[in-house]
């Protein structure tokens, strides 16, 4: 057979499972201390500040990194578990997750030694925030049409532009950002841009918040007014950028918040109808932990691989189309379950409100990070038609 | 036997099946000559033997080899009763029962049927659907008995068979029996048969899936229209790219539930995971077949073409041991009695 899509049967080995009950008794005093709601969505910053330090503490933040920036070497699957535990729970990561999933990585692999030294600690003790900085008002899923510039100076660069939908930046630290440092070629459109560190306290720098369609702030719009960078924050290549991508693209689209971001959906549904013996709630409920089990295992098995030192791009694409499309399809599958419940059988007031949040940010989940189009686009690349 | 290790396992059955149910000759077969060659050589070769434990006339396969094996099977639509005998010959196995030589049929009662054993080993009661029901040489029973669930042999002279076809074109006949069973015994590790024969089914439909997705790429590559092919056009690469998801969803269901069984675990885990591979595989095979099919065009459409082999089959193993309902009702209740905490330990202890 030609086409070799094999996710084998990984089971996480006893060491992560002891660790799991770690982090749930973890989780659980931070409950109980008051430190965090598992039902509210937005945590002040001192709340994700203050979770995050619990969380460094425990050594649960850069965990799989080298041990000479302050990691404790541990395997990709520990950390796969320590996540799924934090995302099960709706724990408030905010502070570090995006550090820990894709910043840190990226630094190791690609950023100057006097970077690694200094900021990668920092993650590790939960002191620095991360957000992205791709996307452009010109510039989404096409990544290389984007046009915010970093010029050539003495010592360093320059930036000019503005950056759009970046999520956390208003209580980022750093931002790792994709700069125009030349004109793309004719031979290659993706030739020239570079990525680069930035701090969020430089000069120069204006974060103005959108507000979304759940209410809430989650991302904005960066300017950038002739801002310096020091030459040691380039990462990796001048112009080529593109050629950093790929891997850490398996990173950040295998990992369970792909398919457990409405989670809470599921919790809220579940108190609801505990018990019931309707046979339709429970078949279709059914259906949904069929598929629900199902990404999961594969998604651990994309670990395995990740932990194996290979380069899973088209399992993870996958992983993650499968995972939002069904992430993103909780909200109205569970409508038209908990709609056959007796209404005076649960608190359908506090149901309503707590489901409308997952309703209302569903659509998001099939679009940031790659939407269903480029990640079919991959998928198709991968079965060798384009 | 000619088979030892685990790879050659497989080699050997793909060239058998290559040899006997090449896809292209067995569409062209529409009365099934090529059955009796086929099951002869899948049965001189030891391939009905698979689940049986070595001490008991096995091959030397460990379990999750054998659903290997059934899903190497589903790549060419097989239509014999390969997985069926095999699944019977095990439920005898593992409930201490003699070996049985010859074609032998599971009878799983639930969802669709119920069949009873009493103190003097008599049998009584109905299955509604059974896969290749005519064609046993003895059904291997799970019945309910006074002290619990039994095993039973039972000869099809006191059955009464009624025949009827399933949506590929085969056998799919309704059983009743009332009779003495040859020989019977308590279940023990065979009751476990019900999620056996759902982990089996679920392995047959996500390798058929694995041939559709390469038949449909390959001839997406090569099929031209508008002066290019259709691989080039987004739509179709969409297409695919879903085919391709569904195919990968279901092999690694009905692979982690293979392991599940052949690692012996029991209980909720093992409801989980047979249950969401018979689910996710249905699901599958549904959406699966219907892009390969628009892939195709009309000639995916003609009996002369072999893709109706691994859809009408995929589409028709979905029927047999529990339906996408059946299970996703059983997981259903399961999980909505626990409470969300509860499933979240279920699914990640796996
Ligand atoms: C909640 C949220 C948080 C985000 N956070 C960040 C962040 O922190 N940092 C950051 O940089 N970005 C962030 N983004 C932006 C996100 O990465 C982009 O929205 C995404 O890449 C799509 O880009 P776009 O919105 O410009 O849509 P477009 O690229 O304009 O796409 C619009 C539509 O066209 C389709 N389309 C585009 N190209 C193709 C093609 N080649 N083939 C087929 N269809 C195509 C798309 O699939 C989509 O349906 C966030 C977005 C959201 C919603």
């Amino acid at each position: 057979m030609s086409i070799s899509l094999r996710f084998d049967p990984v089971r996480l080995p006893d060491y992560c499972q002891d660790l799991r009950q770690e982090v749930r008794a973890f989780i659980a005093e931070q409950v109980a201390q008051g430190v965090f709601d598992p039902n509210v969505e937005e945590h002040p910053f001192e709340a994700l500040d203050g979770f995050a330090k619990a969380v460094a503490a425990k050594g649960w933040i850069g965990m799989a990194w080298p041990r000479e920036y302050g990691g404790q070497e541990r395997s990709f699957l520990e950390r796969y578990v320590v996540n799924e535990e934090m995302l099960a729970a709706r724990a408030p990561t905010r502070r570090y997750f995006v550090a820990d999933r894709q910043s840190g990585p990226t630094l190791i692999r690609y950023a100057s030694e006097p970077i690694k030294a200094r900021v990668l600690p920092q993650i590790i003790a939960g002191n620095a925030t991360f957000c992205i900085g791709m996307s452009e008002p010109n510039s989404g899923s096409d990544l290389f049409a984007a046009q915010a510039k970093a010029t050539k100076v003495d010592g360093g660069w320059r930036l000019n532009g503005a950056k759009i939908w970046t999520s956390g930046a208003q209580f980022a630290d750093y931002m790792i950002g994709l700069f125009r440092t030349s004109a793309p070629t004719k031979e290659n459109r993706r030739h020239g841009l570079t990525s680069f560190l930035v701090d969020m306290r430089s000069e120069g720098i204006q974060v103005n918040p959108i507000r979304q369609i759940t209410g809430m702030y989650e991302f904005n719009e960066v300017q950038f007014d002739n801002v310096f960078l020091p030459d040691d924050n380039l990462i990796g290549e001048i112009d080529g950028a593109w050629k950093q991508a790929t891997s850490e693209l398996a990173y950040e689209r295998s990992g369970p918040e792909r398919f457990l971001e409405t989670f809470g959906a599921m919790r809220a549904f579940l108190a609801a109808v505990q018990g019931s013996d309707d046979p339709r709630i429970n078949e279709g409920l059914g259906r949904l932990i069929a598929q629900l089990h199902t990404m999961r295992r594969m998604s651990v098995s994309v670990a395995g691989m990740l932990e194996a030192g290979r380069e899973p791009v088209t399992e993870s694409a996958i992983v993650k189309d499968l995972g939002t499309v069904w992430d993103k399809a909780l909200p109205k599958e569970l409508r038209g379950l908990i709609s056959l419940m007796d209404y005076d059988s649960y608190d359908v007031a506090a149901y309503r409100e707590r489901m409308d949040y997952f309703t209302r940010m569903s659509t998001k989940l099939t679009i940031q990070g790659g939407t269903t189009e480029i990640l079919r686009g991959i998928v198709a690349r991968g079965l060798g038609l384009r | 036997m000619a088979l030892d290790s685990d790879d050659i396992h497989i080699a050997t059955a793909e060239r058998i099946f290559a040899d006997h149910a090449d896809l292209q000759a067995v569409a062209h077969d529409r009365a099934g000559n090529y059955k009796a060659a086929l099951w002869q050589a899948v049965v001189d070769n030891g391939l009905t033997l698979a689940m049986l434990p070595e001490a008991s006339g096995g091959v030397g396969l460990s379990l999750d080899q054998a659903f290997d094996l059934l899903r190497a099977a589903g790549r060419w639509g097989i239509s014999v009763p390969l997985a069926d005998t095999m699944l019977a010959g095990w439920a005898l196995a593992a409930a201490g029962l003699e070996p049985r030589e010859g074609k032998l049929l599971p009878l799983v009662p639930a969802p669709r049927g119920k069949l009873s054993i009493d103190a003097a080993g008599r049998v009584t009661g109905r299955c509604a659907e059974v896969a290749f029901g005519r064609e046993a040489e003895a059904f291997v029973a799970l019945c309910d008995g006074p002290d619990g669930p039994v095993i039973a042999l039972l000869d099809p002279s006191i059955c009464q068979i009624v025949e009827g076809t399933s949506l590929a074109f085969e056998p799919l006949d309704a059983v009743s029996v009332d009779g003495v069973a040859v020989s019977s015994a308590p279940a023990g590790g065979a009751v476990t048969l019900p999620e056996m024969a759902a982990t089996a089914r679920a392995n047959q439909i996500a390798g058929a899936l694995e041939t559709m997705l390469d038949i449909s790429v390959a001839y997406a590559i090569e099929r031209k229209a508008f002066e290019r092919t259709i691989s080039k056009f987004q739509a179709v690469q969409h297409l695919l790219a879903l085919l391709g998801e569904e195919c990968a969803a279901a092999v690694a269901a009905a692979v982690s539930a293979g392991d599940t069984l052949a690692r012996g675990d029991s209980g909720p885990a093992l409801l989980l995971e047979v249950a969401a591979a018979k689910v996710r595989c249905g699901e599958a095979a549904e959406q699966a077949s219907a892009i390969a099919h628009q892939v195709h065009g009309a000639i995916g459409f003609t009996a002369e073409h072999p893709l109706h082999r691994l859809t009408l089959n995929t589409l028709a193993w979905r029927e047999d041991y529990g339906t996408e309902a059946h299970w996703a009702l059983a997981l259903g209740k399961h999980v909505s009695a626990g409470g969300a905490d509860a499933l979240w330990s279920l699914l990640s202890d796996r």
